[in-house]
């Protein structure tokens, strides 16, 4: 293990029940700064695998270090102050009576429990957090006045404020529309330039399309792991994990004459371009 | 003539209790024919919602509020006619959380929750059950009667949903987003359904922000923007107005996507015709251009 590991699985294997392994013997490793997709079909793994990165789980066997540290021997309370998980419902995850209330509750902690910040030190993370994220004007209202979007921000600001290294956050487009998909996506990019590591747990394709690496899980263990790009190329094991390719991909491929690993639709639109150029100069 | 129609909405406005009379839907006027499928597209907040609910009598009855204008479903009148005997009588709603709408304990009594509920006899529910689970294919799953909703896998759990509206046996189903909890396979299970069940002639609304499976199996879009209906048509009618769609926050098939921007190339660019909005669709157009260019 080098110093600049985030997380480290190492044969990780975990039951909820005892008899059925929902992970099994995962090794896996995330380094400093990556910005990491994760799919695969519901029951595959992915929120227990992510669970376990925070400590909310533990491996049954097996081990897992976050931060250099096994996560059998330190508290989730310690870990939450470096590890940011973001809940895919943001109604089981919002408690507090105010917005302001619900982005304090996090740094609060960290300066009552841990002595890790001032107190000064809170009520300036909440007002940096309410600014950041458009929540200034409605600090004081419930975070039941909010649209089921917004209230996907608020459980982002809320974990921000506690300024995690590492950021998990699952599935933050199930139910939003395409405009506030990419602002969560801008602020993804953000968290990524600040430094923080990233991990997000998608369905959404078209979502994932600008992470740079690809983790598609099954049944219980990683089947793809590696640049999206290159990812995204191994169209029969995708498929036997339930996950769709970008509909230019598909295109692309069924096209011919095209560059396999088209993402985007700018990319298609690029790449068609320059072959039906290059088509014109040989017939020239 | 407005009986007709499955759905015929005229000049009908909506506003919440309490929302200080701010209308979430403005001057809504849509007609749906027998047997056809549309698809609500628009942003959250644009009033999807709101409009699925006025179309089975939710709104006004159990909501409240104030609202202009009318909607008849299959010729009732949703003023009149209250949810249940809309329900009863011609249509079905299916919610976007499936787990939100489940309240029994067994698969058996949550599809025949509705029946009883409607004073439907004993010795009629039961096939009633089997042939609305067979419908949305859960029926060769063993022992599925005596499973727990809560057990089955999210594409299982909201075509259990879509089955607790269909042993109702509406002639109208609408949905509000049944594909948002669902992975890509649950999606697909999803739609192939409502494709088989458009086939019997069910008419079916959708709301949803999947434009790639709209354009694959609706036969007309409607676009909402802030209450008011703007614009309507086929899938490649609508969708062809890229840059309309996109400035106000939607998006467009990826295919389409792409062919707008080859054609917006200078060294390409050519207009007029609609631009392909399914993947088979968009095989055919790119080809066009590489064989124009052989000849």
């Amino acid at each position: 293990m080098t110093n600049e590991d985030v997380v480290t699985t190492n044969n990780c294997w975990y039951t909820y029940n005892g008899q059925n392994y929902v992970l099994s013997g995962i090794d896996f490793r995330l380094g400093k700064g990556e910005l990491v997709g994760m799919a695969g079909e519901n029951g595959s793994g992915k929120t227990t695998l992510v669970k376990h990165f925070n400590g909310i789980l533990r491996p049954s066997k097996g081990s897992v270090t976050v931060f250099g540290k096994d996560t059998t021997r330190i508290s989730m309370a310690r870990l939450s102050a470096d590890v940011g998980y973001v809940w895919q419902n943001p109604n089981q995850q919002i408690f507090a009576r105010t917005i302001r209330e619900e982005i304090e509750f996090g740094p609060r902690n960290l300066h009552r429990f841990f002595r890790q910040i001032t107190s000064e030190e809170v009520d300036t993370r909440v007002e940096e957090a309410l600014e950041k994220f458009g929540f200034k004007q409605r600090a004081e209202s419930s975070p039941y006045s909010l649209t089921y979007g917004e209230r996907k921000f608020l459980c982002i600001a809320s974990i921000w404020a506690m300024r995690p290294r590492l950021f998990i956050i699952d599935e933050p487009t199930t139910g939003v529309d395409p405009s506030t998909a990419n602002k969560l996506r801008e602020i993804i990019e953000e968290l990524h330039r600040e430094g923080c590591t990233v991990v997000t747990i998608s369905h959404d394709i078209h979502f994932l399309t600008f992470f740079h690496r690809l983790v598609i899980m099954h049944d219980g263990k990683i089947l793809l792991d590696g640049p999206t790009r290159k990812v995204f190329t191994n169209i029969d094991t995708i498929r036997v994990a339930g996950v769709d390719r970008p509909q230019v991909a598909e295109l692309s491929s069924r096209l011919g004459d095209m560059p396999e690993d088209c993402l985007t639709p700018e990319e298609f639109a690029n790449a068609f371009i320059h072959v039906y150029q290059t088509r014109k100069r040989v017939e020239k | 003539m407005a009986e007709s129609k499955a759905i015929a909405i005229q000049d009908f406005s909506y506003a919440y209790e309490g929302s200080r009379i701010i209308p979430v839907l403005k001057n809504i006027d849509l007609e749906v024919e027998h047997g056809e499928f549309v698809g609500i597209v628009g942003r959250m907040g644009a009033g999807k919602t709101t409009l699925c609910l006025a179309m089975n009598g939710i709104i006004p009855h159990y909501m409240g509020g104030y609202l202009q204008g009318t909607i008849l479903v299959d010729g009732m009148d949703t003023r009149v006619y209250t949810p249940s005997d809309l329900a009863l009588r011609t249509v079905g709603m299916v919610f976007q959380d499936p787990e939100a709408q489940f309240v029994r304990t067994t698969v058996l009594e949550e599809v025949a929750f509705g029946l009883e509920n409607l004073g439907v006899p004993r010795e009629e529910i039961i096939p009633r059950v089997e042939k609305a689970l067979q419908q949305v294919g859960l029926w060769h799953l063993p022992k599925i009667m005596e499973r727990s909703p809560f057990e089955l896998s999210g594409g299982q759990k909201q075509r259990l949903s879509i089955a607790c509206a269909l042993v109702l046996k509406p002639k109208i189903l609408i949905l509000d987003e049944p594909d948002s909890n669902v992975d890509p396979v649950g999606v697909n299970e999803v739609f192939s359904l409502l494709a088989e069940l458009k086939k019997n002639g069910l008419t079916t609304v959708v709301a949803s922000h999947r434009v790639e499976r709209l354009a694959m199996y609706a036969d007309t879009i409607v676009v909402l923007n802030e209450g008011k209906i703007v614009m309507r048509g086929t899938p490649a009618e609508v969708f062809s107005e890229v840059e309309r769609l996109m400035s106000i926050g939607e998006r467009v098939p990826e295919v389409t996507e792409a062919a707008h921007l080859v054609e917006k190339d200078y060294r390409i660019a050519r207009t007029g015709s609609k631009l392909p909005v399914k993947v088979d669709e968009g095989l055919v157009y790119f080809r066009s251009f590489l064989e124009y260019r052989k000849k």
